[in-house]
């Protein structure tokens, strides 16, 4: 519904009045104003949402006629309208257009349930309406989405003797003595072989010749210390079997890795180590020594960083990851895995022209190895469709039939052990990084047109962490990356076995920002991440003590499933804020990051507060309102035993589950390396270090007792009561939480964290400090915790909001804690109050860091049928520009607060710059002298790529109709009439050669329509959506 | 306790718009201020008094015992038996004076190696602190021993939160010091309904520090100050001064006032602001041209030359004496020498020093050449655990050393020779470190994590020695001190636990008196920007008293209060 508002005005000389708008959301005073100059003026106020204005004027009331509009002044204070007061006695009317609602909530909602308006969705909304759009993000499982989808099969097409299915396992780690144990951790059986043990150390020499010193580094990798460890030799000395468990072990001559013989470790029972277990004591460390050599020189070795490196092979078995093989004291410690599983296979196409010299490249971005079968290059875009243009493709001839390989990949081969399907496929070996040309696998003269369309595709098993395969055409217009695209960083991230880093999660979470159609998913995931902060670094140092160069991926995995979990939480319809609460007591990173993981409350042990604080403070109930210190004291025993261990896959879930990888028995006081093999780190309840003791919680406490001994009052008098200002019915009601006693078992004592949770996620001040969160994400900066009075019949309309929030979130239905605290419902009862739809509300807020870089991607963006885009991002280039906006850095936040959603936290000149900056760089990159270098990194936009897409050619070269339509797309919550400045200065940018590769005067409609890159066309284009987006305006949402 | 600033956020807000809409509606507006914002006249002379504050962030822990050394406490020796100072066999520690720095050899900027002698008659420098001897004996330093903060954190992480949010044993705070500061500026200013500085508190390094965060207010932190300029069109300059130009026109256009338009309005209006203020600034290493003066100079003879005549007989520098800010080694001393030598003892700082005296410069300039009131920047590797002093010049604490010492020597001769918005007089330059070192070295030669250290204050205001008759520089770190330094073995340096040095200073003293006495805050704003500094009965941060344990402290504590370096 358009808005129009007519004032009609009866004023003769001398008449003074206020005229109110009673249509508007806001009071707008109109006013004329008769001056001793002879000239009388009519005022009015500057309108959000306006349109169009209109003044008309006459003497008769049934024709009036519109004034000349350059007489109508815009300034801070409003509209003037200034005329001689000379005339007889006139009529004046005033109309006032206002954007329509529909277009209005529109560009709100494309502003605050996603990460900024995109050129498609304006023209979907305009179709559908907003409201539909609302229902649509509420019920982001309705929404497909493949921005990040993958297929895979886990198969091994070639059936294998058992025999050949050892596995070979490495470890490093310290070293603290030097006896080397093989044991199981329960009954079983399992063969060994090909065992070696190395010291690794860095040695520093310095020698003193005559009073010079000199000094030397050396690095050392000794060879094979073990004596024996191939089993070739008869099983005696020095391997010795200690204790009873294990003496049933004999060297086996029927199976053996390698050479004839293996080791078959039997168990009858548990081993342990010293005096349970096969066992041979190895040569001494390399020791520090000093002392005067035979020249006369003094010198000295000094060891730094001893650790010993462990390999050895095993035949899986049931039991066999109850395999320990360890050095004793804190030494190195090496397990046995989870059984294999047939390998993984992952599916790509990519699609793309040829090129006149048609060769088709196979490699990978450095040393590693890999398989690929199945491989397909068809004509056109759809795979595998037609025939299969390469020879061999499958892959069950021998490799040089149609393949060649240079360089680096030069002993790959066709592998009869490994299939996705048939009997063999490509198994590439790189001994360093391929290129193409001249560095990879290939197969040329290739029966393909140039500049044709074809169609590639293939099933791969993941090559070795960190490496990327290709496979493209050259001329690379056929590029194929699986490990690189939004699929591939998608497939790494859940695999869980620590091939994706840090950069890929975060890579992953913008590309979906920017281009995925579950948008209010994206805001909700950004919003309860940074809610429930964790710090990725904290957990990094945290597994520092046990990995070499892994953590960094351990504490990437724990992130990223504490990330999907809330997804998959906010997927659910009935999802509460209990649910995502859930998540987050359980999440391995919270437990580390608020030092739950060694908090003990046995015996004289006192349980850590941190998290019991920010649990009440940030969490849920919000600071100073309605816990005291007290409370956390009594509340942060029930989190006691909340702590983290290593288990097998299939225990993800369990937290009673058994720890499944030996890693040293002082687990955060060593250096002892995990297994570098797989095993995930999950939240286990530790129900010895639990403290059962404790008092109720939100009491009201009898202070005659120490806070670090709560007690409450006695009866009525010792529980915490909801204020008056809750009214009714929940004012005088009880919220204190009693835990029930006896709970001494693992299965009860965990209860204890889940009823303060399940009392927490349903108590009217939680309600109240997340409403206030979320309208601060979706309304505006100015609400606030713990002191709106609700029965206040005056009370602001922000409080009414809240309190509309709190009763949604106390009313039941389906799902945990008898439905209350459904979150769709929360935001239903947000994105339909008047607040959120009333004129005033859009671009009343500032973009954080992530906003304003997602939204700058998306302003621009466009998506083609082939699936490219007029503006994209690769994900990785958000680090950079988040971090110089003010030190946004994802996923690692380092105060519990999580970001903050205050303009006035992130908009200071300083900050400003570096977003002009962003914006010039991402605009005009395609012109970036080396000398500037690209602060956008692989954030692209092509403007005239767009225009030429949405525009009809014949307003290609009409400035109005260009900035009318980048307006439009940028600022379309803003309302014409007050764009009309920028869209004239616009409009003379475009017009202004003065920047031209050769500054000229021709205006825009004479240049020739262009997108490359240095045609004037483009330069004007470019910089004139650049100056636009580089505005106040757009810095807000 | 969280702290939120709705009241401070209302009135910012207020200011934005005064400022948008101009003075005649701001003063119809006033009337409206609800009572809880009102604030009729500014309470202080925060950043109206021209004065400035420079601050230097020591991370990692400095060993104070190893900068201002107790020199005549035997225990000293004894407890540190590799790595000590030695005494100067010539030099009269026991008697007052001044720093008694010696010349050494024409090739060695740093040819002493012994303990220099202090004024005070028990304390002495570092001979790798050497610089400090001028700036020691001109007056214009004071150096604060013992200090540290009740129920003291030995972890990193936690007391660097507490010096910077100001509130020991409360990580839960989340904003700065000097960020509340600022904040009281800024109230003033908008009471006033008076435009405001664009650029208050700046940083120069990796992020914005603790101490200068805040949600009410932004601060500034320069990464890369060259970074500070905008990008226009790349196509060539025109595209730039094009973009620029109708940037600026914009911020200009009116549109219905909204929330949050009166500060990105501000903050446009600062862009452009402080872009032309940037734009007059040479931030690159070209414009590294600041050098000492000439030895004879009106400062005195500084003894910078160090009697290394070949530096002022070397080509195109007769006798200017050295760079102030050694950014690369060819501004950093002995390198430029005719015969091309590189002696590393020539080098004014280790070579490792330069990317914190590319920051110090660019604090430096933006103090002196802006209207900002905070400046400052870190400097790490504090974090001695191991073989702490190899060589004692050239060695890892020795050249940490090096660093403090010339960045006070070459700030003061910079704001004396080269001022422009502030000069010497009116700025104070400080440094923070979380906690201090233990008094006994452990067995890798190094030392571990402590409790109370030394703080460096510099400033041409500085009531240091000489500056009336009799004084000293040297602040707790004598036996004649009211709260004196006990010798032995069961002395000062083993008040706690037998190896931590316990504190008679709070650092919220120091940079409370800085801040009142300097900057200009009123009692009352003191008080909110650190909280306690009027729980005076309890607390005894203004005047000294006994801080009791536990409601404060872990044992009962006589402090000093503020220690009196301004007057």
């Amino acid at each position: 519904m358009h808005r129009r508002i007519m004032v009609v005005a009866a004023a003769v000389a001398a008449l003074f009045g206020i005229f109110t708008f009673s249509a508007l959301a806001q009071k707008a005073p109109l006013s004329l104003t008769v001056s001793n100059d002879g000239t009388k003026s009519l005022r009015f106020p500057l309108t959000p949402g306006l349109d169009s204005l209109q003044i008309k004027t006459g003497t008769n009331l049934n024709s009036l006629g519109p004034v000349n509009s350059i007489l109508v002044r815009k300034t801070p204070g409003g509209y003037v309208y200034t005329t001689s007061n000379q005339l007889p006695a006139q009529f004046y009317s005033l109309q006032l257009q206002q954007m329509s609602s529909n277009s209005l909530i529109t560009a709100n909602l494309l502003n605050r349930i996603a990460y900024g308006p995109t050129p498609d969705e304006l023209e979907r909304l305009a179709v559908i309406g907003p409201d539909a759009y609302i229902n649509e993000q509420l019920a982001p499982e309705t929404v497909p989405s493949s921005v990040d989808s993958y297929s895979s099969v886990k198969t091994n097409g070639v059936s294998l003797p058992p025999n050949t299915n050892w596995t070979l396992v490495t470890v490093t780690g310290n070293v603290s003595s030097a006896t080397f144990y093989i044991y199981l951790r329960s009954a079983g059986q399992v063969n060994v072989d090909a065992m070696e043990l190395h010291w690794s150390y860095v040695l520093t020499a310095i020698t003193n010749t005559g009073g010079v010193l000199t000094t030397n580094v050396y690095t050392n990798y000794t060879a094979n210390v073990l004596t024996n460890g191939d089993f070739e030799l008869p099983f005696t000395t020095p391997w010795t079997i200690a204790g009873t468990t294990q003496t049933g072990s004999f060297r086996d001559t029927s199976v053996a890795c390698s050479g004839s013989a293996s080791l078959r470790v039997v168990a009858t029972a548990a081993g342990t180590g010293n005096g349970n277990a096969i066992q041979q004591v190895v040569t001494n460390a390399p020791v520090t020594a000093r002392g005067t050599n035979t020249s006369g020189q003094i010198w000295t070795n000094a060891i730094s960083g001893l650790r010993s490196v462990i390999k050895f092979a095993y035949l899986p078995t049931p039991t066999s990851h109850m395999l320990t093989v360890r050095l004793s004291g804190d030494g190195t410690v090496g397990s046995g895995n989870d059984q294999p599983t047939d390998p993984e296979w992952v599916y790509a196409t990519a699609t793309g022209p040829a090129t006149a010299t048609p060769t088709l490249y196979i490699y990978l971005n450095g040393a590693g190895e890999g398989y690929i079968d199945d491989l397909k290059l068809v004509a056109g875009t759809v795979p595998e469709a037609g025939p299969n243009l390469l020879m061999n493709g499958n892959f069950e001839q021998p490799f040089g039939t149609g393949w060649s390989a240079t360089a680096n990949f030069d002993t790959s081969y066709v592998d009869n052990t490994v299939s996705h399907s048939g009997s063999g496929s490509l198994h590439i070996i790189a001994e360093d990084a391929g290129s193409g040309s001249g560095n990879a696998i290939f197969q040329t003269n290739l029966p393909i047109a140039n500049t044709q369309p074809y169609t590639v595709s293939y099933w791969y098993r993941p090559a070795t962490r960190g490496r990327a395969l290709t496979v493209r055409l050259s001329g690379s217009f056929l590029n194929s990356v699986p490990d690189n695209q939004p699929s591939g960083i998608r497939r790494r991230l859940d695999r869980a076995d620590f091939s994706a880093a840090i950069e890929d999660l975060r890579a992953w979470h913008c590309n979906n920002a920017v281009a995925s159609p579950r948008q209010l998913l994206e805001i909700l995931t950004q919003f309860f991440e940074n809610h429930f902060v964790t710090q990725y670094s904290k957990t990094a140092d945290y597994f520092d003590q046990y990995y070499d160069g892994l953590q960094n991926n351990v504490a990437t995995d724990l992130e990223f499933r504490e990330v999907s979990r809330w997804r998959a939480a906010l997927m659910n319809p009935n999802c509460t804020f209990y649910d995502l609460l859930k998540v987050h007591v359980e999440s391995p990173a919270e437990i580390i990051y608020l030092d739950t993981v060694v908090s003990r409350g046995d015996g004289n042990n006192v349980a850590n507060e941190n998290y019991g604080r920010e649990l009440l403070e940030l969490f849920t109930m919000g600071v100073d309102n309605g816990y005291d210190q007290y409370d956390i004291v009594a509340m942060s025993l029930s989190w006691t035993g909340w702590t983290v261990d290593i288990v097998d896959r299939a225990d993800i879930d369990n937290p009673f589950a058994l720890r499944s990888r030996e890693y040293g028995r002082y687990p955060g006081v060593g250096f002892n390396a995990v297994s570098n093999i797989i095993g995930v780190w999950t939240f286990v309840f530790n129900n010895t270090w639990h403290g059962t003791n404790r008092a109720p919680i939100l009491s009201v406490w009898d202070t005659n007792f120490p806070a670090t001994d709560p007690k409450p009052l006695a009866g009525e008098a010792g529980k915490k009561k909801y204020a008056a200002r809750f009214g009714p019915p929940w004012a005088g009601t009880s919220y204190q939480l009693v835990i029930p006693a006896g709970r001494t078992t693992p299965q009860t004592g965990i209860l204890d964290g889940y009823d303060v949770i399940r009392h927490l996620s349903t108590n009217l001040h939680t309600a109240e400090f997340i409403s206030v969160k979320l309208c601060q994400v979706f309304v505006h900066e100015d609400f606030v915790h713990g002191v709106y009075d609700y029965t206040d019949p005056n009370r602001s309309r922000e409080a009414e909001l809240i309190r509309q929030c709190i009763l949604a979130w106390d009313t039941p239905g389906p799902g945990t804690v008898a439905g209350r605290g459904n979150i769709r419902r929360v935001l239903r009862t947000i994105l339909n109050s008047d607040l959120f739809r009333e004129y005033g509300n859009p671009l009343q807020k500032v973009k954080t860091p992530i906003e304003f870089v997602a939204s700058s991607v998306r302003a621009l963006r466009s998506v083609n049928a082939d699936g490219s885009a007029t503006a994209t991002t690769d994900g990785y280039s958000f680090t950079s520009p988040l971090n110089r906006m003010g030190s946004m850095s994802l996923f690692n936040r380092a105060e519990p607060n999580g970001y903050p959603e205050y303009a006035s936290a992130w908009i200071s000149a300083g900050t400003l710059a570096e977003r002009v900056r962003y914006i010039q760089s991402l605009l005009t990159a395609a012109n970036a002298s080396p000398a500037r270098p690209g602060d956008a990194g692989n954030n692209f936009a092509n403007p005239v790529a767009l225009l030429q897409k949405k525009l009809a050619a014949n307003q290609l070269l009409n400035a109005s109709a260009i900035v009318d339509y980048v307006l439009g797309i940028i600022f379309p919550g803003e309302g014409r009439a007050n764009l009309d400045q920028y869209r004239n200065a616009a409009i003379g940018y475009l017009n202004d050669g003065s920047a031209d590769p050769s500054p000229n005067s021709t205006p825009f409609s004479q240049l020739s329509v262009s997108n490359a890159a240095s045609s004037a066309y483009d330069i004007r284009v470019r910089g004139m959506v650049s100056y636009l987006m580089t505005l106040q305006r757009f810095q807000e949402q | 306790m969280e702290h939120y600033h709705f009241n401070i956020l209302s009135r910012r807000s207020f200011l934005d718009k005064s400022m948008k809409t101009g003075l005649a509606v701001a003063l119809s507006t006033l009337v409206d201020i609800p009572m809880v914002m009102k604030r009729a006249l500014a309470e202080g002379n925060i950043g109206l008094n021209g004065k400035k504050l420079l601050f230097i962030w020591l991370r990692g822990a400095n060993d104070g015992l190893n900068s201002v050394i107790p020199i005549l406490d035997p225990s000293y020796a004894t407890s540190r038996p590799a790595l000590r100072v030695t005494t100067d066999p010539a030099a009269t520690y026991g008697t007052p004076g001044p720093a008694d720095y010696a010349f050494g050899s024409a090739t060695d900027l740093y040819a002493y190696k012994m303990a220099i002698k202090l004024g005070n008659g028990f304390a002495a420098l570092h001979p790798a602190l050497k610089f400090l001897a001028p700036v020691y004996n001109a007056g214009d330093l004071a150096l604060i021993h013992r200090v540290a903060y009740p129920r003291q954190s030995r972890s990193h992480f936690d007391s660097q939160n507490y010096w910077e949010n100001g509130n020991p044993n409360n990580n839960l705070v989340k904003d700065g010091i000097f960020y509340r500061t600022m904040l009281e500026y800024l109230n003033d200013r908008a009471a006033q309904g008076a435009p405001s500085s664009a650029l208050t508190g700046v940083s120069i390094q990796g992020s914005l520090p603790l101490i200068l965060r805040g949600s009410a207010a932004p601060m500034t932190n320069l990464t890369d100050p060259l970074r500070y300029d905008l990008l226009g069109v790349p196509n060539d300059a025109n595209g730039n001064l094009k973009a620029t130009n109708y940037l600026n026109a914009a911020n200009g256009y009116i549109v219905p006032d909204k929330r949050n338009r009166g500060l990105l309005q501000l903050q446009y209006e600062n862009l452009r602001t402080t872009l032309t203020q940037f734009a007059n600034i040479d931030f690159t290493e070209a414009g590294n041209t600041y050098q000492d003066g000439f030895t004879s100079n009106a400062l005195g003879d500084d003894g910078i030359t160090d009697g290394d005549t070949d530096w002022a007989n070397a080509p195109g520098h007769n006798g200017r004496g050295y760079y102030l800010f050694p950014t690369n080694s060819e501004k950093n001393g002995g390198w430029r020498r005719p015969d091309n030598t590189t002696v590393f003892a020539k080098y004014a700082v280790p070579t490792s020093l330069h990317g914190f005296f590319a920051n110090l410069k660019a604090a430096a300039l933006v103090l002196n050449n802006t209207d900002a009131i905070i400046a400052g920047t870190e400097f790490g590797g504090f974090d001695t655990h191991v073989n702490q002093q190899a060589d004692i010049i050239n060695g890892t604490h020795p050249g940490l050393n090096r660093g403090i010492g010339w960045a006070m020597h070459a700030l003061r001769k910079y704001f004396t020779l080269y001022h422009n918005k502030v000069d010497w007089n009116n700025e104070v330059v400080v440094t923070l470190s979380e906690f201090a070192r233990t008094t006994i070295q452990n067995a890798d030669v190094g030392t571990d994590h402590a409790e109370a250290s030394v703080m460096f204050v510099a400033g041409g205001g500085i009531q240091g020695y000489n500056k009336t008759p009799g004084r000293s520089g040297v602040y707790g770190c004598s036996p004649s001190d009211s709260i004196p330094w006990v010798t032995g073995t069961s002395g000062s340096m083993f008040g706690i636990d037998s190896r931590y040095l316990k504190r008679i200073h709070d650092f919220r003293s120091v940079l409370g008196e800085i801040i009142r006495k300097h900057l200009g805050a009123s009692d009352a704003q003191l008080g909110r920007i650190i909280p306690g500094y009027l729980d005076e009965a309890n607390q005894h941060l203004r005047n000294g008293g006994t801080v009791l344990a536990p409601t404060y402290d872990k044992i009962n504590t006589a402090t000093k209060g503020e220690p009196g370096i301004l007057i």
